[in-house]
């Protein structure tokens, strides 16, 4: 009887993942696997440099790494000074244009997070994670 | 000796058509048909939360809430799919699983608490959907438990965002009330199947 | 011949004997700090029960935010010590989840992975925190909602803004909620405005911008 309970058990999950891999198929360029960033929320070093003026750099890193090095003309926004550092950003943001924050690297989540507050919070859209952060940066540029 | 005829083997997949015959008669009909009701309503109940996640009914429940059923009939006519993504972000904010798994589990959760309901309504693989029911919201009520003991403020997820501004003790009351209604059902269905198990031909 | 695979199995089994273990307390540890609280710490507690000395390679951070500190280099066997974890938690808020990796030369588990959970708790939620208006465009009002996080009390706030050049107006929304009406003078000019929110008898205070933009350039 146990048995019996089980392989039922068993058929009902396999028949489930059916159509679960049917949206999931469907939805694979909506939502991301490796990140809570959707893929319409990332873009690569070429496609923001393709965004020419319209872009505003965000760096998202500690404030010694920025002061270090950092994209020309980006602007420092990180949670460690966010509420000093937030209206400074929102001085130079308009409608219109798009904001592109990094990090130091594909497994730094601090450009996620930037990103996700200043979506939710501020609630901006056409803001991006750029994949990759510093690290593809200075791959396509030096 | 030779077995008599109307002994029946359980079948595997397939539950008994009719109730236990202990008993003919109007009382024994209407305890019949409270304990199908009751598999009815935690079919709908888990229906309902799987279509609140595969589809966005935010809108038509909000209107069914205040009673404008004619914006409703034409919420149903435009509804479009819900974005998985917003289960997963639920899954995920309870901290516990992987981000990759939470986003699994946002597409397969759903499916599976329908195809369990329908399991329920048609009596197809019977046992089997209250058993994955039951273990799904026992493990829902702990992850809510632990996100209440961690004071992590999240919505649960169980019934998409219809659920979202449900209170804790609302959340754990609903769970348990289902789970109570689950087992309840999963030993009744067990000791049919007991009772129509032959005993040893004499 | 014999000697060397001889002295071989021997080095083999006294390995297998000898094998170092750095056993964990925990290796998640969740914290709740205080509304004040500058630093989330948790101290990962560790003993070496194999029978030879571990020494940490390296123990780094996921992120900048987050320093890790050894008590000691190398742990005898037997021995047992700490990896202190800070977090500074800046002006985050919400969940947060820094992991420590430590390195270490034991022959196997030569990773592990430290989680600090921490549930930074806020007083306000305020959303949006930026309202803007177009150059040009009509000066309606626009709302800002404020929610009163869950551990905490607030009866009223107060808002100023840091120039006339807008006004902002305070409502009761249900329990725990306020709405800020903010409306411009005029959209002529390009203006912005600091909203200061301070919840009653609270030293705290918190932020809200409003701000008068360029026209979009016509691409």
């Amino acid at each position: 009887m146990k048995s019996s309970i089980l392989r039922q058990a068993v058929i009902l999950a396999l028949f489930a993942l059916l159509p679960a891999a049917g949206e999931a198929i469907y939805f694979r360029d909506k939502i991301s696997w490796r990140s809570a960033i959707a893929p319409s929320e990332m873009v690569t070093v070429e496609q923001a440099r393709g965004l020419g003026d319209t872009v505003i750099w965000v760096d998202a890193r500690p404030d010694e790494e920025f002061a270090s090095d950092h994209v020309p003309g980006a602007i420092l926004l990180n949670e460690d000074r966010w509420n000093e550092l937030l209206p400074q950003f929102l001085a130079v943001w308009s409608p219109g244009k798009k904001v592109v924050v990094y990090c130091s690297s594909l497994s730094c989540n601090a450009s996620r997070e930037v990103v996700r507050r200043l979506r939710k919070e501020a609630q901006l859209s056409d803001v991006f994670v750029l994949e990759g952060g510093w690290e593809a940066w200075l791959k396509k540029n030096r | 000796m030779k077995e008599t005829s109307n002994v029946q083997r359980p079948m595997l997949n397939t539950e008994p058509a009719a109730y236990p015959t202990l008993g003919v008669g109007r009382s024994s009909n209407i305890v019949r048909f409270l304990w199908r009701t009751l598999g009815l309503v935690v079919a709908a109940i888990f229906i309902f939360a799987g279509l609140t996640k595969i589809l966005d009914l935010d809108h038509l429940i909000a209107d069914l809430q205040q009673l404008q059923f004619a914006n409703a009939l034409a919420d149903l006519r435009n509804v479009s799919l819900a974005n998985p993504g917003e289960f997963a972000r639920d899954i995920d904010n309870f901290k516990i699983l992987p981000w990759p798994v939470s986003v699994a589990l946002a597409f397969y959760v759903p499916w599976l608490e329908i195809f369990c309901a329908l399991g329920l309504v048609f009596r197809f693989l019977y046992r089997g959907a209250l058993s994955i029911l039951s273990a799904s919201i026992v493990v829902f009520t702990l992850a809510i438990i632990a996100a209440k003991v961690r004071g992590l403020d999240i919505t649960c997820g169980c019934f998409g965002h219809a659920s979202q501004h449900w209170s804790f003790p609302s959340h754990l009351a609903t769970n348990l009330t289902i789970l109570v209604a689950l087992v309840a059902l999963l030993f009744k269905a067990t000791s049919e199947i007991r009772r129509q198990i032959p005993f040893n031909s004499r | 011949m014999k000697t060397p695979i001889l002295a071989f199995t021997l080095s083999m089994i006294m390995c297998l004997g000898a094998r170092a273990q750095l056993k964990w307390e925990q290796t998640t540890i969740e914290l709740r700090p205080a509304p004040n609280d500058k630093q989330a710490i948790g101290h990962f507690k560790y003993e070496n029960t194999g029978k030879t000395p571990i020494h940490f390679k390296s123990v780094h951070a996921s992120c900048g935010c987050t320093t890790a500190q050894t008590q000691k280099e190398e742990v005898p066997p037997g021995d047992k010590g700490e990896i202190t974890a800070t977090f500074n938690i800046g002006d985050r808020t919400g969940s947060q989840v820094k992991t420590v990796t430590v390195e270490t030369d034991e022959a196997t588990n030569q990773k592990t992975v430290l989680t600090l959970k921490a549930e930074i708790p806020q007083q306000l939620e305020i959303t949006p925190n930026f309202v803007f208006w177009k150059q040009g465009d009509k000066p309606d009002t626009k709302t800002i909602n404020v929610k009163v996080g869950k551990d905490f009390t607030v009866k009223h706030i107060k808002v100023t803004s840091s120039t006339p050049d807008f006004e902002a107006k305070v409502e009761e929304a249900g329990k725990g909620e306020f709405k800020i009406d903010v409306k411009p003078q005029d959209t002529n000019k390009v203006v912005a405005s600091m909203l200061t929110i301070q919840p009653e008898d609270s030293q705290k205070v918190f932020y809200a911008t409003a701000r008068i933009t360029n026209a979009p350039q016509v691409q």
